[in-house]
């Protein structure tokens, strides 16, 4: 009987297109007893851009992690296309993993490697391209974030932090994900650099049909790129049946968000939590 | 920033703030409490961590079987686990051999037995010496190395890159580590073990003027070839521990330049223990092995 709703629930999911691409079922990440995130439903559809904003230490990183299968959630489900992540074997989360792409904030570039190998890393993993074809795609790529083809021979260490950040863009995308993840992408850069970044994700959305997740702390990231925000709030800072995401909506509509935490950050301003320290530390 | 700040509004000092936290909390417990949590925390974590490592193994153990990772990362993982460990495996080893002969002779000399010094050195150095020296050689210089590098990679989020590409980790990082150190220790150890002998004998004859013809005899008396056999053999275990031990205090490294220091001295430290207690372990079960099948073979002197 299981078997069958399986099928048929199957069945109805893989017949009906305008299904969400990413689905976050009462997700639940738990570090050493301490809850970082807690029974988050979330949905994202394709061809969305997301902007995943909260203070440090919120669980926007742990959440995009968790999209992505890096990190196991205690309780709880993601569901990509339809596909819970957590009942597939590891093959097939491998192949999942193919139709991402991954910003990391540091870029996470291979520093035993030149720029050119850890663009071409993922074709040479995947074997996707004949080795003849790699050179010009990665080339490609490298063009497309605005890079000279003479960076390519220089090891990542020799690199800015804009242009590590261009070098992680070229890798991410060299494989033409459907959803690419973007982990603090202008953090550390300056405004100009950071701008770029904000063009260059906006080009990436024009040029290819991606499906994007933004986590980021910069409003004008968000405001600029998003068209779609989520605010998450640290758990240990909410009541036990408080939602975690206290913003879902459209980037315009933050100035006048009802929730007074929701403007406080968008505003940038500390408010009462001086105060609440206080209290923290005389407790 | 913010703890300070809050202090500063109170009319605190941190450290008065601070004080009083810690404070609050130890007079919560009683010693023995904390302590008794304390013994139970380090038992847990030790359980958790052996069982960690073990599940470690297996998946490295799993890939090893089914799919090895592609020739190129073999050879730059061989050449610098290797090639690059040779130099310092072959110094090392000689002045061993030479301290051998420094510290025996002068009781050698006193029973009129100078010409059978070498026997001691070659079969102290084939047996024991040679493999635990180019083991802890290879702890030291590839084992902390290795954990540093992982640690960085796994601090910079290289490690979680590689899965989210669809690497696995460990067949990348972790196979071909743990294959150049199970394949390559037994070749360092015969250079430790050759040069540690060529070291023995030049000091022995040309320094000390032991007469060459009967040093060389008696050498070759007191080394059997199932000595060279079990030094060698136990180094690939040692190799063993030195890559999965490594490999996975990288992987678990704590974040931060402290958190990668830290993994690379754990990694040393704990390979070495583990050595010598493997050593311990193999050379009792090999000694029964050998004196099961010549039980008359017991004294060469």
């Amino acid at each position: 009987m299981t078997n069958q709703n399986d099928s048929h629930e199957r069945s109805i999911v893989e017949e009906n297109p305008r299904r969400p691409l990413l689905e976050a079922r009462d997700l639940t990440v738990t570090f050493q007893h301490n809850p970082v995130l807690s029974r988050v439903n979330l949905s994202i559809d394709r061809g969305q851009t997301v902007a995943i904003i909260g203070e440090s230490g919120c669980g926007k990183t742990v959440f995009m992690k968790s999209l992505v299968g890096l990190i196991k959630p205690n309780d709880g489900d993601v569901r990509f296309d339809g596909r819970s992540l957590g009942e597939i074997q590891l093959e097939e989360l491998t192949e999942i993993r193919r139709r991402f792409g991954f910003v990391f904030q540091n870029a996470a570039l291979f520093d035993s490697m030149s720029v050119f190998d850890n663009v071409a890393f993922p074709l040479v993993q995947q074997g996707v391209v004949s080795p003849s074809e790699i050179e010009g795609r990665v080339m490609q790529h490298l063009a497309e974030v605005g890079l000279p083809t003479e960076v390519a021979l220089r090891q990542p260490a020799q690199l800015s932090g804009g242009m590590r950040k261009r070098v992680g863009l070229a890798r991410a995308l060299i494989l033409r994900p459907e959803v690419v993840v973007y982990d603090e992408p202008t953090t550390g850069l300056d405004p100009i650099m950071s701008d770029v970044i904000n063009e260059l994700i906006l080009d990436t959305r024009r040029r290819y049909p991606v499906t994007s997740i933004i986590v980021t702390h910069d409003m004008r990231t968000a405001r600029k790129v998003a068209d779609r925000v989520l605010m998450f709030y640290p758990r240990n800072r909410l009541d036990p049946d408080d939602p975690q995401v206290i913003y879902d909506g459209p980037p315009s509509e933050l100035e006048h968000a009802e929730d007074r935490r929701v403007r406080q950050f968008v505003h940038g301003e500390a408010g009462e939590r001086i105060n609440e320290m206080v209290q923290a530390l005389s407790l | 920033m913010y703890r300070e700040a809050a202090a500063r509004r109170q009319g605190l000092t941190l450290s008065e703030v601070t004080a009083s936290i810690t404070e609050k909390s130890h007079t919560r417990e009683s010693p023995w409490v904390r302590w008794i949590n304390r013994c139970g925390g380090s038992v847990i974590d030790g359980v958790l961590m052996i069982g960690d490592l073990s599940i470690f193994t297996w998946q490295m153990l799993r890939w090893l079987t089914s799919r090895l990772p592609c020739r190129g990362t073999l050879l730059v993982t061989f050449y610098q686990v290797g090639a690059l460990s040779l130099p310092v495996v072959a110094l090392t080893g000689t002045f061993i051999g030479m301290v051998l002969a420094v510290q025996s002779y002068v009781q050698f000399h006193a029973i009129g037995l100078d010409s059978h010094l070498g026997a001691v050195i070659n079969t102290t150095l084939v047996k024991e010496l040679g493999p635990v020296l180019a083991a802890t050689m290879l702890a030291g210089r590839v084992g902390g190395a290795m954990a540093a590098v992982l640690g960085t990679m796994r601090v910079t989020e290289q490690i979680d890159a590689l899965t989210a590409m669809g690497a696995d980790p460990i067949h990348y990082l972790v196979v071909p580590r743990f294959l150049a150190c199970i394949l390559l220790i037994p070749a360092l150890t015969v250079m430790a073990d050759f040069m540690g002998i060529v070291g023995g004998y030049c000091y022995s004859v040309i320094i000390l003027g032991i007469d060459h013809a009967a040093y060389v005899s008696h050498s070759r008396d007191g080394v059997a070839l199932f000595d060279l056999f079990s030094g060698v053999f136990k180094s690939v275990f040692f190799g063993a521990i030195i890559a999965v031990v490594s490999c996975y205090q990288g992987f678990h490294c704590e974040a931060g330049a402290e958190g990668v220091g830290k993994a690379a001295t754990t990694a040393f430290v704990y390979s070495f223990v583990f050595i010598l207690a493997v050593d311990l372990f193999l050379t009792i079960v090999l000694n029964s092995v050998y004196y099961s099948f010549y039980p008359n073979d017991s004294s060469f002197l």
